[in-house]
């Protein structure tokens, strides 16, 4: 069994007080942060790449990780409690969730939630300890033009798939390349955009970019959007989901775990857009759709399965293929650069004990999570009562001082005030910081690839689409590019046809619908759904 | 207003964001902002073009230093005028408000920040920008202000010096 023993090896990584400690603080930070409204997971992680930096690669790695998909469930609380949605993978299960709560059922939707997120995460991790090896032989045999192929393609779908507008999108693309260029030519190490200034010479520091776009940017937004008044305390009965809950739910779990895997894969994928497919496909499937909306318990199991297992596959294209497919993806495996360990189909073999490591602490990590989520609801709750005011100087203060640690450099710190600006001003102007960070990190790795295949090729570009893999991919995104384009055509189309699209009366239904139509749509508002104020009884 | 146009001017949001909370809505920006939220990126691409052209472009085969910024800088163009011209919806772009001051504000004592770190060390510099942030940003009371950010400096003082021993610039006497 030679399949088993890498993996086995894995858990002997986990299985170290040290390492343990690690996953323990990897879910309870992210839980925690999942809670408070103004912080959400790729805040912290890059808050936390400073601290990362100083411990060994797989502990760091396995703390990232853990917050991540720790946030998933922490966000579930305040959804189904308050009808805050910590987190935005979580939006949708306000919906039914907070409806639950209101007729008293608040422990069978956290318990639900609980037993769903374990086993679509769990699900998940036996998906990547499968899939991870193979794709990772299999992209081993990649040339420069099929990874700058693949490069390319990772960018150009978060830009198509995750916002509003792909334009402002690509533009923020643009930007990330253009900074990631900055620094001395990759073949030539001749200085560009450096200004003559020495300190940047080796190129902007992908941390303090981070950090100031994610973890200062944010604050100075939240400074500017301070949350509304706080709802009403509820009560939460502690029961367990019964044995009937269980039984109307299984199904969607099931098939929660399987679409949030899917979903986890793509480009741009990941927690949000799997969490609204996976409720769009219960309610399609559910003999009784009318339920949802009114506090139907597959309407809390199914996206909340999902996330957690879209959280967890996201990590395949990062550790097999080296493309990050989300901002926390972008966040890890900057993480993983600064440890001097480059992500990619060699990482299975040259670092085992991380690629494996990371797999199995998520296991570990998902039995602690079941373990914690129940019993600490309480404590949690009381969390999302901490002051704006008294967070953002706490972020921010520790961002700062977090930066420098890195470099030993207040050069560092200023490029982290002005990063933080610039991203305050992105999310002002309906720019998304997330693109921009991605095309960063890819950004030196697809110019070598670009210019090694062009030299391949002898300057011919058809050689990028006439090579089998590098040309199948491309169609692959250019089908992509094109497919939320038509829909949005289709749909501008059927708008025009009836204009009367104002928010009807009675609001519990639309907003259903709109995530129903949104999760077909991933490019469209997502904040709808959570920004419906609940039914008149 | 009605409620859609509400919906609108909230920011966008996408992945992992906390855009999506109840917030108080501050409202589009006018045709002015647009126009300039639209013409920053184009401008942008025009500048890092001519600059990434005067670094020498190469041949195709043979890439100077300039191709590829060149490349990105048409991405950044292109995308940019894309928005600026089919684009202009009027929620994208916030207004920017009264709340822009205490930003402004935050930024500037940020700076102090840095400037004061290497003269009188991490610790008394920490004290005052927490100090500055809770009172003067947040308005909270004296003693929320006192206890906040002498706990916190104590705590990441524990965490950079005490458990990770990083060099942090110490205060000087």
């Amino acid at each position: 069994m030679d399949f088993l023993e890498p993996v086995l090896a894995g858990f002997g990584v986990v299985f170290t007080p040290v390492n343990l400690l690690y996953v323990l603080a990897g879910v309870v930070i992210g839980m925690v942060i999942g809670v408070l409204p103004g912080l959400g997971p790729v805040a912290t992680i890059a808050l936390l790449l400073p601290i990362t930096y100083e411990i060994p690669a797989e502990s760091a790695i396995i703390m990232l990780a853990g917050i991540y998909y720790g946030a998933m469930y922490g966000g579930t609380i305040t959804s189904v409690l308050l009808r805050l949605p910590g987190e935005a993978a979580t939006v949708i299960t306000t919906i039914d969730g907070y409806q639950m709560a209101r007729q008293g059922r608040a422990g069978s939707a956290l318990g639900i939630a609980a037993i769903g997120s374990f086993i679509g995460g769990t699900v998940s991790i036996v998906g990547l300890t499968l899939v991870a090896p193979l794709l990772a032989r299999f992209s081993l045999g990649f040339g420069p033009p099929e990874n700058a192929v693949l490069a390319a393609m990772g960018i150009l779908l978060v830009a198509s798939l995750g916002t509003v507008s792909t334009a402002k999108s690509l533009v923020a693309a643009g930007l990330g390349l253009l900074l990631a260029a900055a620094g001395p030519d990759p073949l030539f190490a001749s200085p560009r955009f450096t200004f003559g200034n020495i300190n940047l010479a080796d190129g902007v520091d992908f941390v303090a970019l981070a950090m100031g776009l994610f973890g200062l940017g944010e604050i100075l937004y939240l400074l500017e959007h301070r949350a509304r008044n706080r709802l009403p305390k509820p009560r939460v009965s502690n029961a367990w989901p019964s044995r009937q809950d269980w039984r109307q739910s299984r199904g969607a779990v099931g098939r929660g775990s399987v679409v949030g895997f899917f979903i986890g894969l793509l480009p741009g994928g990941g927690g949000v857009l799997s969490s609204m497919a996976a409720y769009a496909l219960e309610k399609r499937r559910s003999r009784t759709p009318e339920r949802f909306g009114r506090g139907a318990i597959e309407g809390v199991a199914a996206p909340e399965t999902a996330n957690n297992a879209a959280a967890t596959s996201s990590f395949i294209p990062l550790l097999t293929l080296g493309i990050p497919t989300n901002p926390v993806m972008a966040l890890i495996f900057g993480a993983l650069l600064l440890q001097g360990i480059p992500p990619g189909p060699r990482l299975i073999n040259e670092n085992p004990e991380v690629f494996w490591g990371v797999i199995d602490s998520m296991y570990v990590g998902n039995i602690f999570l079941l373990i914690l989520s129940v019993p600490l609801v309480g404590i949690f709750v009381r969390l999302v009562s901490v002051r704006d005011s008294i967070l953002a100087p706490i972020v921010v203060t520790v961002t700062m001082l977090g930066v420098y640690t890195v470099n030993n450099s207040t050069f560092d710190m200023l490029l982290v005030i002005v990063f933080g600006v610039v991203g305050y001003l992105m999310k002002k102007t309906g720019f998304e910081p997330g693109p921009l960070v991605l095309a960063f990190v890819l950004g030196s790795v697809l110019e070598t690839a670009f210019r090694q295949s062009m030299r391949i090729f002898d300057g011919d570009p058809s050689g990028f689409v006439t090579r089998p893999i590098s040309g199948t991919l491309f169609v692959v995104t250019v089908l992509a590019l094109l497919l939320p384009v038509g829909i949005r055509l289709a749909r501008r189309r059927r708008k025009a046809a009836s204009p009367a699209a104002t928010v009807p009366a009675d609001a519990a239904p639309s907003a259903t619908e709109s995530a129903d139509r949104e999760a077909t749509v991933p490019s469209q508002r997502q904040d709808r759904a959570a920004d419906t104020p609940p039914p008149v009884d | 207003m009605t409620r859609s146009d509400l919906d609108e001017a909230s920011p966008p949001t996408g992945e992992d964001e906390p855009g999506l909370l109840p917030s108080e809505d501050v409202p589009p920006a006018g045709r002015l902002g647009q126009l300039v939220a639209g013409v920053v990126p184009v401008a942008l691409g025009l500048v890092a073009l001519g600059y990434s052209v005067s670094l020498s472009l190469g041949t195709p085969a043979e890439a100077g230093p300039g191709l590829w910024p060149a490349l990105a800088s048409l991405l950044l163009l292109g995308a940019g005028l894309w928005s600026l011209v089919f684009e202009r919806d009027a929620g994208a772009v916030e207004r920017f408000s009264r709340g822009g001051i205490g930003i402004a504000l935050g930024v500037v004592s940020l700076v102090v920040f840095v400037l004061l770190i290497n003269r009188i060390g991490f610790e008394m510099s920490t004290l005052l920008v927490m100090a500055f942030w809770l009172k003067v940003l947040g308005r909270e009371s004296w003693l929320v202000t006192a206890a906040v950010s002498i706990a916190t400096t104590a705590v990441l003082y524990l965490l950079f010096i005490t458990l990770l021993d990083v060099s942090l610039p110490r205060l000087a006497f």
